[in-house]
């Protein structure tokens, strides 16, 4: 066991981690009191944090704090450390709990703030909202700890040495699979307890409510905590969104380089697309064969773990002569996108499923339709709009993915992705900043077809 | 300084180590340049049978289900799965189109070959691969770095931390690790004037120079960004008169000119930018037989050329994929006639321009065959004009075997000289000279025609 290992990759997780809830407890606190069209947007920057590539927002807090940074004259925060880890962790993982803890809320009614006059400022958080949050609380921290302890982009580039960073480092060095594996066990234990306690707890996710107590929870806050809420809320939210987005768009030279590198990058850009698209389109159709499957929780352990570890895994389960047909092309790459987030997508499919509208089905059955008819005419509508929105989150993450297919990429098939993290690696320059762009607009551009067509309708 | 211990070293193995395994299928082979990659193969099906719509064919459902046990018709996503696994045929139909899935994907794998491989080029005639996958001796980890000593022997550095010494016929002679690769690994060789191998760490801003048997003879270097110091040197090359040449990168992207061992700094230019002598990540340099400085500036996509001296010469390429154009350059190397070869990372391919920064001919395309490259990373001549690539992804070193040239010696007469000739480009070593009959003219190698001299 490599103890210094540990202690880094608990300090950096459970750090992060508490950072991570504070500032997620805010923010929910802002949305929970926030008016419904208000929190619809609150809501989907949240989404966007949560969607945002790691390395990106690593490069713009190179770029800020690093030896060179802009803010490095007033911000003592060496970025490439184990607090720099931390801070960039937290930025990256605040939603989990944002969302987790908010979802918990909305169950509260107007009632519940009734139940007594005393409920007002502190004591509301107190006797109300953090008892009721607490369940949420929890698992949304345990599932921040897990990410931010497994999370490989960020502690790699800013070449902190913690768990997943060091297998990396170690089986690049070595190539050496069963040393890599006997150094990530903790890497595996950790997401597969996760696994196993929480099977049988309903995860919290924001979801479309019919009550809204915005307004009655902002009055009965008080002027104080609903100013602190919301302005740790506008903190957080510029921290971790506007200012990535912003230093990135607002660099004259993100703008001079965008051009060149989209020259440069076509060959990147197309194979980026293409493991994406292939992939989305993968996982959504698997999880829609499986979506009546029950028992597929332990699907999940592909998705927590470092990809890393899956990258070193299959290049030592395929690595073979006899399967070069597969793990030089391709296949492998699209194959371990399909793994990675079959959970995810699964999850979706299932969730669509249950929610589906038997009695509109048994009426089209009822005048007559079966089978593809049926499937056609009474499923698929309902259906649809949840298989696109699963695909679209596997397109977007695949888009970002990086451990995973590092290992495994044939030859000439590197992605954007892939290309960011190896220049990121030597330090920030505005070349990245301008395939970061190239990245965000590939990952908008489904979002902006589906408008056009949806106008075009 | 410190003295290595050479490190204890296996059996030697054979100088071709490539894998002899073939694909499912051979791609029959295409040399013509900026052939697409092998998703586009994937995309267009190339090479095989299936079509689209056959592949999509036994995902079609039939009209008429079979109601199984144990399958709900009340779900209606149970009955579309149902009638997929409904009959025999429909359970072989999705075996068929997953097999025909990946037949699709990876139709277009990369055979290797054993052998040496011919090579669609004017300069070079064959293609011999050094080394495979793996951490054993011989074997490369992501090779980034190579060079030539004087007697041609090939140097390699790869992720592993260590130099791999082979023989000019591509034969394992000997390894040597680097003290220190927590920071990160070598990057960037060279040879010296003496002969010695001359190995930058970038992670710990110093040079070493090692014997060609590994036995570290100096070191020097000092982290800083101030003139004469390092911070994140990329690459290195030493100019005829022993002077060495770094490039930087990071918190400075400059070039700097240092006397043979770094004991005094010559001269420094550069700035990050991307007007003419300004940098953007220069990952590579050379120089050429005039002691002009070449410099891959790779992220702004061009090669850069300098004089001795540092002074802004001329500009060359621009981002992209066609003739002249580039995609993250990452080195390049001269010969004695003035050929520029630059390896492109971003389009995993090797150009040749000549003195007048023409392209005269693009060698390989993304792929894993002999000939291909996947993201080569540095590249280096020997003596005899062999080109060896270090062929990062490929995990290999490709040497591109140069055409034999009459040679001169043996067609001209006894009263015919050698000597070095200064042409209007300022470089002619090399050439051989008639001095007959107060009668001067000039064997041009390059050509392989008389010529008269220009004055």
């Amino acid at each position: 066991m490599n103890w210094t290992l540990l202690i880094n990759s608990l300090l950096v997780a459970g750090a992060a981690t508490l950072l991570a809830a504070t500032l997620g407890l805010a923010v929910a606190l802002a949305l929970a009191s926030a008016r419904r069209t208000g929190r619809a947007g609150l809501l989907a920057l949240c989404v966007a944090v949560l969607a945002l590539p790691s390395f990106l927002v690593t490069n713009s807090w190179i770029d800020l704090l690093g030896t060179n940074g802009a803010l490095r004259r007033w911000v003592p925060l060496e970025i490439f450390s184990l607090p720099g880890a931390v801070w960039i962790l937290a930025l990256l993982l605040w939603p989990v709990s944002a969302l987790g803890i908010f979802s918990t809320w909305q169950k509260l009614d107007a009632a519940h703030l009734e139940l007594d006059p005393g409920l007002r400022g502190a004591n509301l958080l107190r006797f109300l909202l953090l008892p009721a949050a607490k369940s949420a609380l929890v698992i949304s921290a345990v599932i921040t700890f897990a990410l931010a302890l497994n999370n490989f982009a960020v502690p790699a580039i800013l070449q902190v040495k913690v768990f997943p960073a060091e297998v990396w480092v170690q089986f690049n060095t070595s190539l050496d699979a069963a040393a890599a594996f006997r150094l990530s066990w903790p890497l595996i234990l950790g997401p597969a307890l996760l696994i196993y306690f929480l099977r049988r707890e309903s995860l919290p996710w924001p979801r479309e409510s019919a009550s809204d107590i915005g307004p009655q929870l902002s009055r009965q806050l008080g002027p104080l905590w609903l100013g602190v809420s919301r302005a740790v809320c506008a903190l957080t939210l510029g921290l971790s969104l506007i200012v990535p987005l912003a230093q990135i768009v607002f660099h004259a030279r993100t703008w001079s380089e965008f051009l060149p590198a989209l020259a440069a990058g076509q060959s990147a850009l197309w194979h980026s697309v293409f493991y994406a698209t292939t992939a989305a389109v993968a996982t959504v159709g698997f999880g829609a064969l499986l979506m009546r499957v029950r028992g597929l929780g332990w699907l999940w352990i592909f998705f927590l773990v470092p990809g890393v570890l899956l990258g070193v895994g299959a290049l030592t389960a395929f690595n073979h002569p006899a399967l070069f047909w597969f793990s030089r092309t391709s296949a492998i790459v699209i194959a371990l996108l399909t793994v990675r987030f079959l959970a995810l997508a699964h999850a979706l499919a299932r969730s669509a499923h249950q929610a589906l509208d038997q009695n509109l089905i048994d009426a089209a059955r009822v005048n007559g339709a079966a089978g593809f008819t049926l499937f056609r005419h009474a499923v698929l509508p309902q259906m649809a709009g949840p298989l696109a929105a699963a695909g679209y989150v596997v397109f977007v993450l695949s888009l970002w993915e990086v451990e995973t297919i590092l290992l495994v990429l044939p030859p000439g098939g590197e992605t954007l992705a892939v290309r960011i993290f190896n220049l990121l690696h030597y330090g920030h320059n505005s070349h990245v900043n301008a395939l970061c762009l190239i990245l965000l607009l590939v990952a908008l551009a489904p979002l902006g077809m589906f408008a056009l067509w949806r106008k075009w309708r | 300084m410190r003295t290595l211990e050479k490190a204890a070293v296996g059996p030697p193995q054979p100088g071709g180590l490539p894998d002899s395994s073939r694909g499912l299928r051979s791609a029959e082979r295409d040399d013509t340049p900026g052939r697409p990659s092998q998703w586009f193969c994937i995309l267009k099906g190339c090479q095989s049978s299936g079509h689209a719509d056959d592949f999509w064919h036994p995902f079609r459902v039939r009209r008429s289900p079979v109601r199984r046990p144990g399958v709900s018709l009340r779900s209606t996503p149970g009955y579309f799965l149902s009638a997929l696994q409904a009959d025999a045929t429909g359970g072989i139909g999705f075996a068929a189109a997953l097999l025909l899935l990946a037949f699709l994907i990876t139709g277009c794998s990369p055979k290797t070959d054993a052998t040496a491989t011919p090579l669609r080029s004017s300069i070079f005639s064959h293609v011999e691969i050094i080394g495979a996958r793996g951490t054993g001796a011989g074997q490369f980890n992501k090779p980034r770095s190579l060079t030539c000593d004087t007697n041609d022997n090939l140097y390699v550095a790869d992720m592993t931390g260590r130099i791999q010494k082979f023989s000019p016929e591509g034969k394992f002679l000997l390894s040597w690790q680097m003290p220190q690769t927590d920071l990160g690994k070598p990057k960037g060789m060279s040879c010296d004037r003496e002969g010695n191998i001359v190995v930058l760490e970038p992670h710990y801003q110093r040079v070493n120079h090692f014997t060609p048997d590994g036995k570290l003879v100096h070191q020097w270097g000092v982290r800083g960004t101030n003139a004469g110091e390092l911070t994140l040197p990329r690459a290195i090359v030493v100019d005829t008169k022993g002077r060495v040449i770094v490039s930087e990168y990071t918190l400075v992207d400059r070039v700097q000119k240092f006397t043979p061992h770094g004991e005094r700094l010559l001269t420094a230019w550069g700035t990050p930018g991307l007007a003419s002598g300004e940098f953007n990540r220069a990952e590579g340099v050379g120089v050429d037989a005039g002691d002009n400085i070449y410099v891959a500036d790779s992220c702004n996509h061009r090669i850069q050329i300098f004089s001795p001296e540092g002074k802004f010469l001329r500009t060359h390429g621009k981002a992209g994929t066609g003739a002249g154009e580039f995609s993250y350059p990452y080195d390049i190397a001269v010969d004695e006639q003035g050929r520029q070869f630059v390896c492109e990372f971003g389009n995993s391919r090797i150009q040749v321009l000549d003195r007048d920064d023409k392209t005269v001919e693009v060698i390989g395309r993304a792929g894993g065959e002999p000939g291909e490259f996947a993201n080569p990373w540095s590249v280096a001549l020997d003596s005899k004009g062999n080109l060896y690539v270090a062929d990062s992804m490929n995990h290999r070193v490709q040497k591109l075997v140069r055409k034999q040239t009459p040679n001169p010696k043996s067609q001209i007469p006894n009263k015919f000289q050698s000597a070095k000739f200064q042409d209007a480009h300022g470089v002619a070593e090399g050439r051989w000279i008639l001095v007959h009959w107060n009668l001067k003219l000039v064997w041009d190698l390059e050509f392989g025609i008389w010529n008269f001299p220009r004055a």
